[in-house]
């Protein structure tokens, strides 16, 4: 059983031992969580059921076994499953828009099926949220003409549009050159103000910088849990460098300075590094295993 | 929800392909007005109409955007029978135009809606990723085998969508009612 508890002002997300099995692929394994406001960053390896969790938060998925509430409801009954998606912003991984609308119309049809019937509220709240992910002057123009990177954040704009109090948000920042990410940052803190904000990436670097708690998944389940700086603290004094290989580490790699970075149990009279919270991920999966 | 049902039905309209059922329509049309001017019969000129038609309305449920849509407070089956009703009035219209031009027996909807619905129950069971093949490969399938299969219980039976279109319907219908939580 695995427990992971995110305080904060009220949980507005509760899992009690969900599991999801695609045939004989168990995807999420006895996941449990208690998640409040803030932002939660969601690590894992490719296949380790980052997504599979996500699409359950966000009323995709149903699990197979265990209970789930979300802003205190249970989704599992249709009513309050449509009560939870009024107040839920989702963004699954690689999606896809209408190229020939605009970002505009694109919100604002988004808006129109979370139910927002008032046209004038719905126009603005959509420019909002446009204007909110940097794309106020590409609001009028064909999403098709867009790059890889704006569509992204047209995609998002759909989630954020609304003021859901909980976001899920499957690599939002795929695609996103560094000063867009940054933007994201504020964008989701702004969020994170009033409800609960969950991520998956793989950047670790995006988690230290933006999310107050961290999840690792591997195989389904949720191997470690705590603050991006008690994830960097894990490899505190497992973390070393050297000129050469070491066969006893549990993982090396090349540096850029031509120099190896190791994570593990460090050598007699090896000096310690200064651990990061990649340090830190690439050890806690490494001993889940 | 009617209301934002209505408010949807435009962009729903926008977002929908039609270029392949307008030529599809156009290619009918004038099937139908060639038969009827070499004074011959346009029954399989209907039939393959009905397949062809519903095949167009059924593949219309393809959504690009459903991923992004998935977790919405409107369900992907009532944006499914929005999207069949915006691409399916059209298709009864050309229906209609194709038999008032042709003196064949084969008149009212029912081959078409019968066609449709089954593809449509195919398209609520099929696996999620080919779904919307499937439903819509159905109805081609369908009258394909309703020209292959020699006479017997077994082309009785494939031939139900022309015999018996409203029973087709109705139980075609039912099975969409009962996958409308997948």
């Amino acid at each position: 059983m695995t427990t992971t508890t995110h305080t904060a002002t009220g949980t507005l997300l509760e899992t009690a031992g969900i599991t999801k099995r695609f045939g004989s692929l168990t995807a999420v394994d006895d996941v449990d969580l208690g998640l409040g406001r803030g932002i939660v960053g969601v690590l894992g390896p490719n296949g380790a059921g980052k997504t599979t969790l996500l699409r359950i938060l966000a009323t995709v998925l149903a699990p197979d076994r265990g209970s789930l509430s979300l802003l205190g409801l249970d989704p599992a009954s249709p009513t309050a499953r449509t009560e939870v998606r009024r107040r839920l912003g989702y963004l699954p991984q690689s999606p896809r828009l209408y190229t020939g609308f605009t970002p505009l119309e694109m919100v604002d049809y988004v808006a129109i099926l979370k139910e927002h019937t008032d046209a004038a509220w719905r126009r603005r709240e959509a420019a909002a949220v446009l204007e909110a992910v940097g794309l106020g002057d590409r609001m009028h123009k064909r999403i098709r003409t867009l790059s890889g990177g704006m569509q992204q954040r047209v995609a998002l704009a759909s989630a954020l549009v609304g003021s859901p109090d909980l976001l899920v948000l499957d690599e939002p920042a795929t695609g996103l050159d560094p000063e867009q990410r940054i933007a994201l940052r504020s964008v989701l803190a702004e969020t994170a103000h009033r409800g609960c904000v969950v991520l998956s990436t793989h950047n670790t670097a995006e988690v230290a910088a933006l999310c107050q708690h961290v999840l690792v998944m591997d195989r389904g389940r949720i191997c470690w849990s705590g603050t991006p700086a008690a994830l960097a603290g894990e490899a505190e004094g497992r973390v070393w460098e050297s000129d050469v290989e070491e066969p006893t580490a549990l993982r090396s790699w090349l540096t850029g300075p031509g120099t190896r970075r190791h994570v593990g149990t460090p050598p007699a009279g090896a000096s310690p590094a200064v651990p990061t919270v990649d340090d830190g991920y690439l050890l806690v999966t490494r001993l889940a295993r | 929800m009617s209301s934002v049902l209505v408010q949807a039905a435009l962009p729903t309209a926008r977002a929908t392909r039609w270029t392949p059922g307008a030529a599809l329509a156009g290619l009918l049309v004038a099937a139908t007005a060639l038969t009827g001017y070499a004074d011959r019969p346009a029954d399989l000129v209907l039939a393959i109409a009905a397949a062809g038609l519903a095949a167009t309305v059924v593949a219309g449920l393809q959504d690009p955007a459903a991923a992004l849509l998935e977790a919405l407070p409107v369900s992907v089956m009532r944006r499914r029978v929005l999207r069949l009703a915006v691409v399916g009035a059209p298709a009864l219209a050309v229906w209609w135009l194709l038999d008032s031009l042709s003196t064949a027996q084969l008149s009212g909807p029912g081959p078409l809606l019968a066609l449709t619905a089954t593809g449509v129950a195919v398209a609520v069971w099929a696996p999620p990723r080919r779904a919307v093949l499937l439903g819509a490969s159905t109805p081609v399938a369908l009258f394909t085998l309703h020209q292959v299969v020699p006479s017997g219980t077994t082309s009785d039976v494939i031939a139900w969508w022309l015999t018996d279109p409203w029973w087709v319907l109705a139980a075609a219908t039912l099975l969409c009612v009962a996958g409308r939580r997948r």
